[in-house]
């Protein structure tokens, strides 16, 4: 059985790898940009919070700049994809392909570097971290209900409107890119100080955990509005972590933590099963 | 204010000439496959003619870009799906047909002004703002669109077969609703359809295209 520290570490990474949920959610949904830059823009924004917090920077001030780390990765497949004409999934691809090793540039050639024994956002307590995971959610939230964000959506709804309504799609595109990496390397940066260490690998698997987060969110919340959407994302990332975490520890099934994996998979599939189940149902009447 | 010279479009336009002062309301009409849509395309920019020149209020319409077009040139599509996102409500529809012209604050008195119009069309659209596109029926899809494509400042308003899917009843409503807004803000129009009812009725003067130019069509 899980206990009640294991629930509040799972709502405790759930909130934090949220960030990273609502960055994918921004690229995938928003601006309908298949992204696979997520991977290595996680670990950047690590990266360079590790880095940067060893050499004696504010670590408040090491999530701003991973930040801009993030948003330039994220603006570089932008620029693949517009400037170069190169597939939106490729160019995800060969941008989180490249990172890796500039990622492993930034830790000085070493696969995994701690800071421990430094000042991070969760020396004193979780609060600090739950106030800059709010101002995060908060600042994208308003930023969708603004008339960039309506743009933002417009583009992602209909290329062809949004051209014919004066709307720069491209420039769209590479701010959409641009801001949804950016959320993502805030995730790398915070996961980081939260686990006081960054590791070159600690990105795989990064997108898939995100749109787990946003099926698990957008079908059981029933949020319809896009800028509501976004709390969906932090909301799932948190029960997506608890089933995890309650499938782990349920020793009956005999699952093991190397089953991760699998035991993702089967959720998002049995999620998407259930409202597929729900929208059959609602027709049938 | 808009002047059509000596326009070829293959075999569909030949040497079309038109002229429509500041203010007119001209209405097209004419049988299936004449170019009544080619010639919109060719004025909105959607089709580039083999020869000719087009000119809207002074700007010459073959060489400005297609965000600066859609400050001068509004138009309302047959197929009203293209013309909003289903996805978003009316009010974010129409704040983004408002922002066409590079403005992004809409302030309160606009939105009044946006509910002031779409009250024209009797629909009760104006108290839903919230309600999404994809919810709404032919007629008020129909209504929205001629709403936002009058949301943003322009000079020419092209409407193109706004009634084809349209009930008789709800045709003579939103017929009636483009003749009050249109009139009111003394706009340029050209408006073409198939529907013969309106040839008396709507606008300053009726032309049909006919062999791939236009005739004057004289009034009862």
């Amino acid at each position: 059985m899980i206990g009640v520290q294991e629930l509040l570490t799972s709502v405790e990474v759930g909130m934090i790898l949220g960030v990273v949920a609502i960055g994918v959610f921004t690229t995938f949904k928003t601006i309908n940009f298949a992204d696979m830059t997520c991977d290595g823009s996680f670990v950047l924004g690590a990266a360079v919070t590790a880095v940067l917090i060893r050499g004696g920077l504010n670590p408040y001030l090491a999530i701003l700049v991973s930040m801009l780390a993030g948003g330039m990765a994220g603006a570089l497949t932008g620029i693949l994809n517009i400037r170069y004409k190169i597939a939106d999934l490729l160019s995800g691809i060969i941008v989180a392909y490249m990172l890796y090793s500039v990622n492993l540039m930034i830790m000085s050639n070493s696969p995994s570097i701690t800071f421990m024994d430094r000042s991070t956002i969760f020396s004193s307590s979780s609060m600090p971290a739950i106030v800059v995971v709010t101002l995060l959610v908060a600042s994208v939230t308003c930023m969708m209900f603004s008339s960039f964000g309506l743009k933002l959506r417009a583009v992602g709804y209909n290329r062809q409107f949004a051209t014919t309504h004066g709307i720069d799609v491209d420039r769209m595109t590479l701010l959409g890119l641009a801001l949804s990496n950016a959320m993502i390397a805030a995730g790398g940066s915070i996961f980081s100080q939260f686990q006081g260490f960054c590791d070159v690998s600690g990105g795989f698997g990064m997108l898939v955990m995100g749109l787990a987060s946003i099926i698990v969110g957008t079908n059981i919340l029933p949020f319809k509005r896009e800028p509501l959407l976004i709390l969906s994302c932090i909301v799932g990332s948190i029960m997506y972590r608890i089933f995890i975490n309650v499938a782990l520890h349920s020793d009956a099934c005999g699952i093991k933590t190397q089953n991760l994996n699998l035991v993702t998979g089967i959720i998002m599939i049995i999620i998407m099963m259930m409202k597929g189940g729900v929208r059959r149902n609602a027709k049938a009447k | 204010m808009l002047k059509l010279s000596k326009i070829c479009v293959r075999d569909t336009l030949r040497y079309l000439d038109l002229s429509v002062a500041e203010g007119e309301r001209v209405l097209v009409i004419g049988g299936n496959g004449t170019g009544k849509s080619t010639l919109f395309g060719v004025i909105s920019g959607r089709v580039k003619p083999d020869s000719g020149s087009i000119v809207v209020d002074g700007l010459d319409m073959t060489t400005i870009p297609e965000c600066r077009r859609t400050h001068v040139i509004s138009s309302v599509l047959q197929d009203v799906k293209a013309g909003m996102i289903e996805e978003m409500t009316i009010l974010e529809n129409i704040r983004l047909a408002y922002m066409r012209t590079g403005s992004n604050k809409v302030s309160r008195e606009h939105i009044e002004t946006f509910k002031d119009k779409l009250s024209t069309f009797g629909m009760n659209l104006e108290n839903r703002p919230r309600e999404y596109v994809k919810n709404l029926s032919g007629g008020e899809r129909q209504a929205l669109s001629i709403v936002m494509a009058t949301s943003a400042d322009y000079k020419l308003l092209l409407l193109d077969e706004v009634t084809s899917a349209l009930s008789q009843k709800m045709s003579e409503l939103v017929m009636s609703s483009i003749d009050k807004i249109t009139s009111a803000e003394k706009k340029t129009c050209l408006m073409i359809t198939h529907d013969m009812r309106y040839v008396n009725s709507f606008g300053d003067r009726t032309l049909e295209m006919k062999d791939g130019v236009l005739w004057e069509v004289s009034r009862l």
